[in-house]
């Protein structure tokens, strides 16, 4: 039995030791360690080789790190933990449900008065597209993607309900307001064709990445088209599906010519250009022969 | 026996040496106590903070001998030598790599080290870069003549807004002087355009950080210009009527006041010097000062709203190209619940640490 040496992460002051094997996991070393500070459950601790940096998977095992007797590893609280799916099923639902509603036009948000006034086509079929992307989501959290993760930091759950619900009003509020204007016919059309094209992309690219990674593992694969013509953007892109997703907005945006709409629009797609860069930053590392030619998220661009 | 506090330290080293300058005077007998891994030391002597008891512990970057620890008591410090075990550079004296307030790089020792060292050689030409990448981290960032020139724009700024503010406050007085309570009603147009030409100036104060030019985060200088000049640029010049309240004049006086100090810290900071006056005015006048501040804000943001909903300024309304409302009054009363009421409460927390971590704790006296 070997010693291996516990310090806080942040203090990077001894804390104690546990007592471990070459063959003990990372997981049951958590556990040691969850029975040493109440309060503490294998999925918020982390622990790691250096005060800075990621921790080790709880898979690994001593040996498979290489790490010998008398090791210190550092110890962090990750904090409470809230599930990866609850998250995204609370993020998505909250805007199906609150759009319904806005369409409505209850009294909290427009003049009594207003739900009787005309709704115009552009706002009907807004809503309806906006229904089906959320819904399309929700469905797609349940059962089509493989995550990486199971947990996340709960203060996370705040936040991003905060940014969904919180832009799903502003949106709507504006779109099916009594006075809201719709724009001409030919942009409308462009709006709903991009905005389908946007979704059918979005859905093929998730499919593929489910394809690619069998249930069950962790594996990571350099991401190729396949039969599917949308899973082509494949060759340009390492994030395609946040490209089809700009798409999807942009057409919202178009078929609604609704500023709120620009500026979620905007706001996913700053977002989801960060992810973009970091993802395609990783792949690069990961694998030595990726692609050259192949951008982030902007084909040609970025 | 607790309670005592750090003395300043300055520290070298040599390939196989560490020196200690402890700054304390009239130092009788010290304890040195040497692990291989820390020193602690205890002595009464006196210091930055008069004549006590002074200790501190250090975590060592490395293993030293303690048995060939030497000190040397003087009547200016105390000077502490330490051999390390290991003949290696250490990028730095403890440990961990945390930053002590008491402890310093002593680079005039450093630098003479490699004239008269007994080893023969230059430190510096060995480890050029170290020395350098400790002098950066002390005092500030980059190449000498880019330094210079960041140095003295900033000295140059920081005084011209000072200038600025005190004509502002001088302005006020002198009218109050001469026309009583009167000139509390026109705090604005005595001081108008000097305070937006004041106010307008400080978003450099949101670039200097953002482009590295001072230490610091851009997030509190933002939230301070963005408030003070929605106030200014947008409520009070919105509204001719709000310029003629009284509370425009204690405004203009209570953002002054802390202008006319926090101005002389920042360019007493860039050359270096103390003047504990200064700092101490600057780590406690905003006690007052902020809840003033905030309460005769708050004032006018609340007087102001009525005037908004009748004139419709700042406001936009639907049917429009861009199929966005914007009512003005509700956003400033949405901003005012979420922003302003919970940034008060940020900035004055945030002062509070800043004032224990420079000032220090309240002080318990030792029997």
């Amino acid at each position: 039995m070997s010693k291996v040496e516990i310090l806080h992460a942040g203090s990077g002051k001894s804390l104690f030791t546990l007592n471990a094997a070459p063959s003990t996991s990372i997981l049951e070393l958590k556990k040691q360690v969850c029975e040493k500070r109440k309060g503490l459950y294998p999925g918020r601790v982390d622990l790691k080789p250096k005060q800075r940096g990621k921790g080790y998977g709880d898979s690994d095992t001593l040996a498979s790190l290489g790490l010998h007797a008398g090791t210190k590893l550092y110890l962090k609280d990750l904090g409470p933990q809230i599930g990866w799916v609850t998250v995204f099923l609370a993020e998505y639902a909250g805007p199906l449900v609150l759009y319904l509603w806005c369409f409505t036009r209850p009294w909290p948000l427009y003049d009594a008065g207003a739900a009787a006034k005309p709704v115009t086509t552009a706002a009907k079929v807004a809503c309806a597209c906006w229904t089906i992307h959320y819904a399309k989501r929700l469905l797609e959290t349940l059962f089509v993607h493989r995550f990486s993760h199971a947990t996340m930091p709960l203060s996370n759950l705040f936040k991003n309900c905060s940014y969904y619900w919180g832009f799903t009003v502003f949106v709507a509020y504006h779109v099916n307001h009594p006075l809201f204007t719709p724009p001409a016919r030919p942009l409308f059309i462009t709006g709903v064709v991009l905005f389908t094209l946007g979704e059918l992309g979005n859905l093929s690219i998730h499919w593929a990445l489910r394809q690619l990674r069998p249930a069950g593992s962790r594996v990571r694969r350099i991401p190729q088209p396949t039969v599917n013509p949308f899973t082509a953007l494949f060759s340009a892109v390492s994030c395609p599906n946040y490209t089809y997703e700009f798409v999807s907005w942009l057409g919202f945006t178009v078929m609604t010519q609704c500023l709120p709409a620009g500026l979620f629009t905007a706001a996913g797609m700053y977002q989801m250009t960060v992810w973009a860069l970091g993802k395609h930053r990783n792949y690069k590392k990961e694998f030595p022969e990726y692609p050259r030619g192949r951008k982030a998220i902007l084909p040609g661009v970025l | 026996m607790e309670d005592a506090v750090c003395p300043f330290v300055y520290w070298s080293q040599t390939k196989t040496k560490v020196h200690l300058k402890i700054d304390l005077r009239e130092v009788k007998k010290p304890d040195v106590d040497l692990l291989p891994e820390q020193l602690v030391f205890r002595a009464e002597g006196l210091g930055n903070s008069g004549n006590q008891l002074y200790s501190f512990t250090l975590d060592l970057f490395q293993q030293v001998i303690p048995e060939e620890t030497q000190y040397q008591v003087s009547d200016r410090n105390v000077q502490v030598t330490l051999t390390k075990e290991d003949e290696e550079w250490w990028p730095h004296l403890t440990r961990q790599k945390t930053k002590l307030p008491w402890l310093r790089v002593d680079f005039d020792r450093w630098r003479s080290e490699s004239e008269d060292e007994a080893e023969g050689r230059d430190v510096m030409s060995d480890y050029p870069d170290v020395y350098d990448r400790l002098l950066q981290e002390e005092t500030a960032p980059r190449d000498n003549r880019l330094n210079n020139f960041r140095e003295s724009y900033l000295i140059m700024y920081n005084l011209w807004q000072l200038l600025g503010f005190a004509v502002i406050l001088g302005k006020l007085a002198f009218r109050y002087r001469l026309e009583g309570e009167d000139s509390m009603l026109k705090a604005y147009d005595t001081v108008g355009v000097n305070m937006k030409l004041a106010q307008g100036l400080q978003v450099l104060e949101i670039l200097h950080p953002l482009f590295g030019m001072t230490r610091g985060g851009v997030l509190e200088p933002l939230m301070q210009v963005t408030g003070r000049n929605l106030m200014l640029f947008v409520v009070l010049e919105g509204e001719p009527r709000m310029q003629t309240k009284p509370a425009v004049f204690y405004l203009f006086v209570v953002w002054s006041l802390v202008e006319l100090v926090r101005y002389p810290y920042y360019t007493l900071r860039i050359i270096r010097r103390e003047i504990s006056f200064v700092t101490w005015l600057r780590y406690t006048i905003w006690i007052p000062l902020y809840p003033l501040g905030f309460i005769t804000e708050g004032v006018l943001y609340l007087r102001a709203l009525p005037y908004f909903e009748e004139t419709g300024r700042f406001s936009l309304a639907m049917p429009n190209a861009a199929n966005m409302a914007f009512h003005f009054p509700t956003v400033l009363k949405a901003l005012l619940l979420c922003a302003f009421m919970p940034g008060i409460l940020v900035v004055m927390r945030h002062m509070y640490r800043q004032r224990r971590k420079v000032i220090g704790p309240a002080k318990v006296k030792q029997h």
